[in-house]
């Protein structure tokens, strides 16, 4: 094996230099002949301070640390919004057969399976469906050709007490919706136990977001890259809705926003799509929600 | 629970068996009234009558066609190759046909049936009979490798290995039979395929390992606490299935990662463990893995066993070489 001493950086020390931002030359090596090891890398990160700030601070503000990953979502949001030309749109939803059918399965499904059956499994399910009827959406530019993926991974993001992830559902449109229920349960786990390993987070081909568990009716989210567009769920309200017979009746409504990248689509293919999703999650049937 | 050595516990696991259903049959080279070489099924023949447990020729390949035979034909077969170097005479009828009836019968005849041997070495046994070809089977789809190290793992994993709708290979680790008495949980107890186990948690590095080589990991990570390193025990349990996850998940918390088998090094299942670590872990690990096996020569006789052998003292210099990498 060649000698390259100190100047070595395993595998290991490269993620982490990697995915915390941290110059593995401004941390003291240990290893043989003085190398950084991953053990170095971590204590380095644990006893991070922020760096000497030159931010002139009065009386009444106080500098907050900044976590390296919120430091890399941050750098993340910015370029995205640099990089694609965002569009919105935003459709309403009458999910009230998706609310009666999950109220029907809940239970016996947790007894079953012991993972919760919330909504976004049978969301994710109609979208992967919708994806293959619109491939354009689950595409990414690339060199500035367009690249459309034949794998459909979607990538879900996950609150955790650090910031947030987007976790990736490899092939999701292989998986039932218990298939969908029990990886979305592991992979929430791995997330916030810090158990996720690099695959986990890579490879997503267009995102669900779900906003509703923040009880938001309406929200704008910023696209994943390279991804063409990234979807959001929001709070199932129950409201009055005016009925085809002209009747007022109380329906279960939920808000479904997408944000699109403008270089890859317009407005009439993103809400065709969007059209789509709502149209089968509003004639959802027992062949959707097999379970 | 009661405590019992690896012997007992097939033992148990083999009467349970045959009294829970009365398809499981055992057969095998002076398994009857002699309870076999190693009397793991001593007092059976009593037990359950001649019809259930009988004893075959010095054949092997006869023993596991015929196991094949009384599969197809509805029954549950055990059969006994006395050591797992003597399944060379039998590697037709266990690699190409028993892995294979399954697929080639369009999935009429799936073929329950497990084929029990002792292997390893340590105990000064004759040639042949400490080999470790496990690595060999691995290259025989169809067929499950299994390999417990611990008393309660012995019985758990051979009742699911019977009761597996597939071909199992179940390989004891001889040199283990009688050493220890531990506990086994009562009744029906399973171990499920897949699943590794640890046998010792440690922070610093990942020892892993199966079969007898579990055992000298762990006496090698006592030493190594001694002198301040910590290391983690891995049983994989199951070859094939190989626990990828599990295995990942341990390497990863611990960037390091050491490899010990008994068999030869070339072509050794440690390679496949490092194969996989390499394309699922890669970017977590913090120094090559190393594997520490038997050399590649042919198995001598007792007195220079040890030298061939991994041992407690080749374990230690490895796993510090990785940790200073």
């Amino acid at each position: 094996m060649p000698d390259i001493g100190a100047r070595r950086l395993s595998p290991a020390v490269r993620r982490l230099a990697r995915d915390f931002d941290l110059d593995p030359q401004s941390v003291v090596g240990t290893g043989k002949q003085g190398r950084v090891t991953r053990r170095n890398m971590l204590s380095a990160l644990a006893t991070k301070r922020a760096p000497q700030s030159t931010t002139e601070l009065d009386r009444r503000e106080e500098l907050a640390r900044i976590t390296p990953m919120r430091r890399a979502i941050a750098r993340h949001m910015a370029l995205s919004l640099a990089t694609s030309p965002h569009a919105w749109v935003l459709f309403e939803v009458d999910v009230t057969r998706l609310v009666e059918y999950r109220a029907l399965l809940a239970k016996p499904f947790e007894a079953q399976h012991g993972v919760p059956l919330t909504y976004l499994p049978f969301v994710i399910s109609i979208v992967c469906r919708c994806l293959k009827d619109h491939p354009r959406l689950n595409s990414s530019l690339r060199d500035g050709d367009l690249v459309k993926h034949q794998h459909i991974n979607i990538g879900v993001a996950i609150s955790v007490e650090a910031g947030l992830v987007v976790a990736a559902i490899p092939n999701a449109d292989k998986l039932d919706i218990t298939g969908l229920a029990k990886y979305l349960a592991d992979v929430i786990d791995r997330s916030r136990t810090k158990r996720l390993r690099a695959e986990d987070v890579r490879g997503s081909t267009f995102t669900v977001n779900n906003s509703g568990v923040i009880g938001a009716v309406t929200s704008r989210p910023i696209i994943n890259q390279p991804e063409a567009g990234i979807m959001t769920t929001q709070k199932i309200v129950t409201r009055a809705v005016v009925a085809d017979n002209d009747a007022i009746v109380t329906r279960s409504m939920m808000n479904m926003a997408l944000s699109f990248d403008h270089r890859i689509l317009n407005l009439f293919e993103a809400g065709a799509f969007m059209a789509d999703v709502k149209r089968r999650l509003e004639t959802l049937s027992d062949a959707d929600v097999v379970i | 629970m009661a405590l019992m050595n690896i012997v007992e516990a097939i033992r148990a696991a083999l009467a349970f068996e045959m009294e829970r259903d009365e398809r499981v049959i055992l057969l095998g080279l002076d398994i009857g009234s002699l309870g076999g070489v190693f009397r793991a099924s001593e007092g059976l023949l009593d037990r359950f009558g001649e019809d259930r447990v009988f004893n075959m020729p010095l054949a092997e390949g006869a023993i596991v066609g015929a196991s094949i035979g009384l599969a197809i034909s509805g029954l549950v077969p055990v059969a006994e190759i006395q050591f797992l170097g003597f399944t060379h005479q039998a590697f037709h009828q266990l690699g190409p046909q028993l892995g294979r009836y399954r697929f080639r019968s369009r999935g009429r005849y799936p073929i329950q049936a497990t084929i029990r041997a002792p292997f390893g070495g340590g105990v000064r046994t004759p040639e042949f009979h400490a080999d470790s070809i496990e690595a060999q089977f691995a290259q025989s789809p169809g067929i499950k490798i299994v390999c417990p190290s611990t008393p309660a793992d012995a019985k758990g994993l051979l009742l699911t290995a019977i009761r597996d709708p597939d071909p199992v290979l179940f390989l004891e680790p001889q040199r283990l039979y009688r050493t220890e008495r531990s506990e086994v949980p009562d009744g029906d107890y399973t171990v499920p395929f897949g699943e590794c186990r640890v046998a010792r948690a440690g922070s610093d590095i990942t020892l892993v390992a199966w079969s007898a080589a579990v055992e000298l990991c762990q006496r090698a990570a006592e030493q190594l606490a001694q002198e301040g390193i910590s290391a983690e025990v891995l049983d994989l349990r199951t070859l094939v299935p190989l626990d990828v996850d599990g295995l990942v998940r341990a390497v990863t918390e611990t960037g390091k990662c050491v490899v010990v088998h008994e068999a030869p090094l070339t072509g050794g299942f440690g390679a496949e463990v490092i194969a996989t670590l390499q394309e699922e872990a890669f970017w977590f690990l913090d120094a090559p893995v190393i594997r520490v096996t038997a050399h590649d020569t042919i198995y001598p006789p007792g007195a220079l066993e040890d030298q061939y052998l991994p041992s407690v003292d080749r374990v230690v210099r490895a796993v510090k070489r990785t940790v200073d990498a």
